[in-house]
């Protein structure tokens, strides 16, 4: 496959070809539990949806773990020391404004966005915000590779 | 030496970062370093001898800075944390920040000292300041000794909250001490504090409106640090309370963000530092001799009276909320750091030309307490977590 070829691939045909599986978790949850969960699926990437399966926002491997082990920090900011201690469940630490691709677009377009936000595993998302799939960045490199 | 505020600025900075990168390896505070460094630059020191004069153009650095604080502060927590921190947390900060004010304000008005101007600014001034700890600190010695109880957590809860209480405080208190008279006073206060909370709030509200739609990460520091300029500028133009508008702006965009606030608050954090060497080494370079020397009493004064209000203040609300006892006994030992923020505070004050001479005292009251509670604090610190079995050593 030439890199033009490769660029012009939609993200319909792309999730239909690679699927990937999405951590997906309700806003109460625990940030332990969510952490455990990313682990036990191997993802660096977790999305938060509402009761009627929209995706609220997102959260990295890097800030749960960044948060289950604070204790380890020498120093911390105020807003980091008030999480510590109130414990907070997915909702309150997710990102809301996280990057996703749309169905329509092609790969080139969603490659820019998945290098820009540092997301492994990326939501396609309806215009409702619902899941329809995910790209995961490993085989979007390994593809443009061939 | 040129009288450049950017040269000026520049030389404290680098003597401070300097020091602090010396002085790092014989584990010396780092705000000490900061503060010596600015006192090397005193009148009394280099200063006098080049001729540096800070006077005039350090306060809008100070405001700044102290609204960059103020900001961070503001949303560092959520009504729905608030909420959870529960009783015993804000019961004892409630204890231990009033108890240190009044007691610090009580014991000085007793005492009476020769002030040009009224005693009761000054016990007023630093009874407010005496409200702020310093959690870097706190959290340095809890992180060394790997403690873990409920002491622990309750004090890392205070040492967070009681900030926001010392600068809504303080706000209030430099309202009233630069009102008018005592009737006009409470008119006014109300219109400078309500408004300055509801400019921050509606500047905070479209901040995470715009905030929310950036996608540009570089964009986001300049992004907010515009909007506290221009909350700045608008509470100074209409003359509210600044520092209250600094902490609404906070306070309204995490809650209106609606998340952990990484994206509008991480940013600015990084700031911190920086904020802190300024502050320290303004301090410093304002450190008068003949006024320390006037205000020794003075010192040890505030010293004992805030260590004592806080244990006080400990003890009565964690009796009032049902806390485990060791939290009565121990936690006021932990909350005896005192850093920046008080610091800032207190630079603040030399604004205000009707305030010049107490303000100068209280700055050079706070500076030297500072310093010995930046030596005794940890000890203390460390007592209150052995005693309380939560140290690991």
């Amino acid at each position: 496959m030439t890199e033009q070829d490769f660029a012009k691939i939609s993200v319909a045909d792309w999730i239909s070809d690679h699927p990937v599986e999405a951590v997906i978790v309700e806003p109460e949850t625990s940030m332990a539990d969510l952490a455990q969960k990313m682990l036990s699926t191997q993802c660096r990437d977790a999305y938060i949806a509402d009761p009627h399966g929209k995706i609220i926002g997102h959260l990295g491997f890097g800030k749960v773990a960044s948060h289950l082990l604070s204790e380890h920090r020498p120093e911390q900011s105020h807003r980091q020391l008030f999480s510590r201690v109130t414990e907070p469940v997915a909702s309150e630490l997710m990102e809301p404004h996280y990057a996703f691709a749309r169905i329509d677009e092609s790969l080139c377009e969603v490659i820019h966005r998945q290098l820009e936000s540092g997301i492994d595993i990326l939501l396609v998302l309806t215009e409702s915000g619902e899941k329809l799939g995910a790209i995961k960045f490993q085989e979007l490199v390994e593809e443009s590779l061939k | 030496m040129p009288h450049s505020p950017l040269l000026i600025l520049g030389v404290l900075l680098v003597t401070g970062l300097l020091l602090s990168l010396i002085t790092a390896k014989f584990n010396m505070p780092r705000i000490a370093s900061y503060a010596i460094a600015g006192l090397i630059w005193s009148e009394d020191l280099l200063g006098g001898v080049t001729g540096l004069d800070i006077s005039e153009w350090s306060h809008s650095l100070t405001n700044i800075s102290l609204a960059i604080i103020a900001y961070t502060i503001g949303g560092s927590v959520t009504i729905e944390q608030l909420r959870r921190l529960g009783k015993v947390i804000t019961l004892c900060t409630l204890g231990e920040s009033l108890g240190a004010s009044l007691l610090v304000g009580l014991a000085i008005y007793i005492y009476q000292p020769i002030v040009a101007g009224p005693v009761w600014v000054l016990a007023a001034i630093l009874g407010v300041l005496a409200a702020t700890t310093a959690p870097a600190a706190t959290v340095a010695v809890i992180h060394q000794y790997r403690a873990k109880g409920p002491l622990t957590t309750t004090l890392l809860g205070v040492v967070a909250l009681d900030d926001i209480l010392g600068i809504i405080l303080f706000s209030i208190m430099l309202v009233v001490v630069t009102g008018v008279s005592l009737l006009d006073a409470v008119a006014i206060s109300g219109l400078e504090i309500i408004g300055g909370i509801v400019l921050g709030a509606i500047i905070g509200t479209l901040l995470a409106f715009v905030g929310k739609r950036v996608r540009n990460k570089s964009l986001l520091l300049p992004l907010v640090l515009s909007a506290l300029l221009l909350s700045q500028g608008l509470a100074q133009w209409w003359e509210l309370s600044s520092l209250l508008a600094a902490i609404a702006v906070g306070f309204s965009a995490r809650s209106m963000y609606q998340s952990g606030g990484k994206r509008l608050f991480s940013p600015v954090e990084d700031l911190e530092e920086l904020v802190f060497i300024i502050f320290f080494t303004l301090a410093g370079a304002h450190f008068k001799l003949a006024v320390f020397l006037q205000s020794i009493d003075l010192v040890l004064i505030y010293i004992i009276a805030r260590v004592v209000g806080k244990m006080m203040g400990v003890y009565l609300s964690a009796k009032l909320s049902n806390a485990p006892e060791m939290i009565g006994k121990y936690l006021g030992f932990g909350v005896i750091p005192q850093a920046g923020i008080a610091i800032g505070l207190a630079l603040s004050l030399l604004e205000y030309s009707e305030l010049e001479d107490v303000a100068l005292l209280a700055l050079n009251v706070i500076l030297a307490s500072t310093l010995i509670y930046e030596v005794v604090g940890p000890f203390a610190t460390r007592y209150a977590l052995v005693k309380a079995g939560e140290a690991r050593i």
